[in-house]
């Protein structure tokens, strides 16, 4: 049911803008990312959903809803923040119960609520524990119990596994989608962790100094990264200098030390100063040159068995340093000090112009 | 020079017993990894050598000489910690200058090794920042430059990428690795990373409740397990229970009770044996539904997951337990979607048998 719709918001503070001319269209049933280096306003847009912040233009419409007058508690939301926000004087049951005793259900209603939002969350065997007693990750699926037990039917959630360690982290991706999933509701989630982003979303919209630079499926922004920025963003990409000797539907770019590469399609005109973005993981090492490929010489200098990946720093012979993962599965293993061939399949290769404003976060020349 | 031996080291606290019988040789020069979870015993063994706490039973040599007795200010190692533990109105030249200045040392001497240290760790344009202005990185790299400006040999870290950003974090593993090879140090790292633990070292020890289950490279422990433990440690991996029904030509085959057939080339166990069947999500691969029966298993598609270069899938088989496979994107023919009905292969090479009464 929930779809939220965001017209032309803009949000400033003082002369700082936070959000600018934001449209964006999550769908009814999606699991939805804002993703964003800090201070790119996607907290901001999460707490102008919730209706914490007051846009200075545009509109928000959850269900079709024109929601500018309607005060938070009245959106039907749940919010999880990193922060669990829990009462810690109140066992787990109690806190999950608080708010439908303050919306003065009978007894009967929240006791079936709590229960049935405690089990969903895996809790039920701590109902009658206090916070202190209990970890980061049960105190996290507390506070989205708590959300669930409402009854809502949108959750937006801040950094929401920002407090937990790396491992805790990566399982409760799975738990927290499945929650989601399992019971059709729509979820906002706002993190800066592109890996997080990228396991547990439908769609991503990726932030930048207040504006969205794209939105896709991670599939579209891995493989089409419309910008530079979200190329860098997303994922780990090796960024080359180079001039456009050819455009068209597979341009030819001339690196450094006259190394010449095919990349995929360009609209740039000849002689363009461009960088060439190849994702670590779309590059192969080969002993020896096979005709027709794109294939760069360099030397290993550093190899790193990673048990389903070898991670390997190459330098070309024109003296760029390209990282690559290379799946086990597809290789040999290459020491360091050996010679080899970097294959890069042209369609992998993405064309973008020279980015001066990136120039330093890139460490281009 | 520094090179550490543990023999037969027991630490216990009042019942528990944190390190046991544990048995340790790092070489001079290496990047060594102690590897294992929460309560594995990684950080009491670290202190054990740091001279922090003293072993019940067992003895520690650096060099063939016993430190029983020596305390940690002798015994010339440099300390590295998850939090920074930088003093927050010093700036970054006082805080690395601070170990030899308190002891009195040459000042001039102090300034030439402060100078190196922090060109070291990329930060000789910084001597004047406190703190406060620097990003997570460049701290644990203050850190860092101190712990090595008081002439210390042996370098003990302690989950010392624990606190940072996953981009930064493999970049300052690479800083960490060069650095304590320039200078030819040896260094013992913490932590429960796999990730960490494999880009950074030369050999590392699996530690599970306070005993070592595997000491090799990265490559050593990762293709050849010794136990279930480190198989289940050091990835994603699905697990099944059967009984050897036959072996021969260098093959043995598993029966399970749920029915499936695997066969193994790894290892020749005797039929009768009970045993645990392991195949890592990595090894597997997902074909259009097939008829075959031995390592090959039936599902449905029951979840995607995108991570990058690779695809991650969840089976679900015929019996309601699920698979998990990872597929590199690059050899990717097609993307499988929910709810399709695919069948998952393995090599006999790929399939790890482990014996019965080990379990996690």
């Amino acid at each position: 049911m929930p779809d939220v719709r965001l017209v032309n918001v803009t949000k400033r503070y003082g002369r700082v803008i936070a959000v600018e001319g934001l449209n964006l269209h999550v769908r009814d049933g999606e699991y939805f990312v804002l993703l964003g280096p800090s201070g790119c306003g996607k907290t901001t847009t999460l707490r102008i959903i919730a209706g914490l912040t007051k846009p200075d233009e545009g509109r928000v419409y959850i269900d079709g809803r024109d929601v500018s007058g309607i005060p938070p508690e009245d959106r039907n939301i749940g919010l999880v923040f990193q922060h669990f926000e829990i009462f810690p004087f109140m066992t787990v049951y109690e806190n999950v119960a608080y708010s439908l005793m303050i919306q003065g259900l009978d007894e009967e209603e929240i006791e079936r609520r709590v229960y049935q939002a405690l089990e969903v969350a895996g809790l039920n065997e701590v109902a009658d524990r206090y916070p202190e007693e209990l970890g980061a990750p049960e105190l996290q699926r507390c506070s989205i119990a708590r959300a669930l037990a409402k009854g809502s039917r949108l959750l937006l959630l801040d950094e929401p596994l920002g407090s937990l360690d790396p491992e805790t982290r990566e399982r409760f991706r799975f738990t927290l989608r499945s929650l989601v999933k399992g019971r059709g509701l729509t979820a906002i989630h706002v993190t800066h962790d592109q890996e997080e982003a990228m396991a547990i979303a439908d769609r991503i919209a990726v932030f930048r100094r207040g504006r969205v630079l794209q939105v896709g499926t991670p599939m579209e922004l891995y493989e089409r990264p419309a910008s530079i920025f979200v190329a860098n963003f997303v994922g780990e990409t090796n960024f080359l200098e180079g001039v456009i000797e050819r455009s068209g539907e597979r341009s030819l770019v001339r690196l450094r030390g006259d190394l010449l590469i095919e990349a995929g399609g360009s609209n740039l005109r000849a002689g363009s100063r461009v960088v060439i973005g190849v994702r670590r993981e779309n590059i192969l090492l080969e002993e020896g040159k096979a005709e027709g490929l794109n294939a760069l010489p360099g030397r290993v200098i550093r190899a790193a068995f990673l048990g389903k990946i070898i991670r390997y720093r190459v330098e070309l012979d024109n003296g760029d340093l390209v990282e690559v993962k290379q799946p086990t599965r597809l290789g040999r293993f290459f020491g360091e000090g050996e010679r080899v061939y970097l294959i890069f399949p042209a369609e992998k290769v993405l064309v973008y112009p020279y980015p001066e404003d990136l120039r330093y976060e890139l460490a281009l020349r | 020079m520094p090179e550490i031996r543990l023999e037969g080291v027991t630490k216990r606290f009042g019942e528990v017993v944190a390190v046991r019988d544990l048995s340790l040789e790092i070489r001079d020069g290496e990047y060594f990894t102690l590897l294992g979870p929460i309560g594995s015993g990684k950080t009491t063994t670290l202190m054990l050598i740091a001279g922090l706490l003293e072993p019940d039973e067992g003895e520690i040599y650096f060099d063939g000489r016993p430190m029983r007795g020596v305390p940690p200010e002798d015994r010339r190692v440099g300390f590295v910690f998850e939090t920074f533990a930088l003093f927050p109105h010093y700036n970054v030249w006082e805080n690395v200058c601070y170990g030899p200045r308190v002891r009195g040392e040459d000042p001039e001497a102090t300034r030439k090794v402060a100078e190196e240290m922090l060109e070291m760790v990329l930060l000789e344009d910084r001597p004047d920042a406190l703190p406060d202005e620097l990003s997570g990185g460049m701290k644990q790299r203050v850190a860092l430059a101190r712990a090595l400006t008081s002439g210390a040999r042996i370098l003990l870290l302690d989950e010392p990428l624990g606190a940072l950003d996953a981009k930064i974090r493999t970049a300052l593993a690479h800083d960490l690795r060069r650095i304590v090879k320039d200078l030819g140090l040896t260094a013992i790292h913490v932590t429960n990373s796999v990730e960490e633990a494999m880009t950074i070292s030369d050999r590392i020890a699996v530690l599970h409740r306070g005993s070592v289950e595997q000491v090799g490279t990265p490559r050593e422990v990762y293709e050849n397990p010794r136990t279930l433990f480190v198989m289940d440690f050091m990835g994603d991996i699905n697990l099944f229970s059967g009984e050897v029904t036959r072996a021969d030509g260098g093959f043995t085959e598993v029966t399970t009770p749920e029915g499936f057939t695997f066969r193994s080339s790894r290892r020749t166990m005797p039929p009768g044996s009970e045993v645990h069947v392991v195949v890592r999500a990595e090894d597997a691969d997902i074909l259009p539904r097939t008829e075959e029966t031995v390592n090959n298993l039936h599902g449905i598609v029951k979840e995607k997951m995108f991570l990058l270069g690779f695809m991650e899938y969840l089976i679900e088989l015929e019996t309601k337990q699920e698979f998990i496979v990872e597929v590199p994107l690059m050899m990717s023919e097609r993307i499988w979607e929910v709810g399709e009905a695919v069948s998952i292969t393995f090599a006999p090479e790929k399939v790890y048998l482990f014996e019965k009464e080990e379990s996690l």
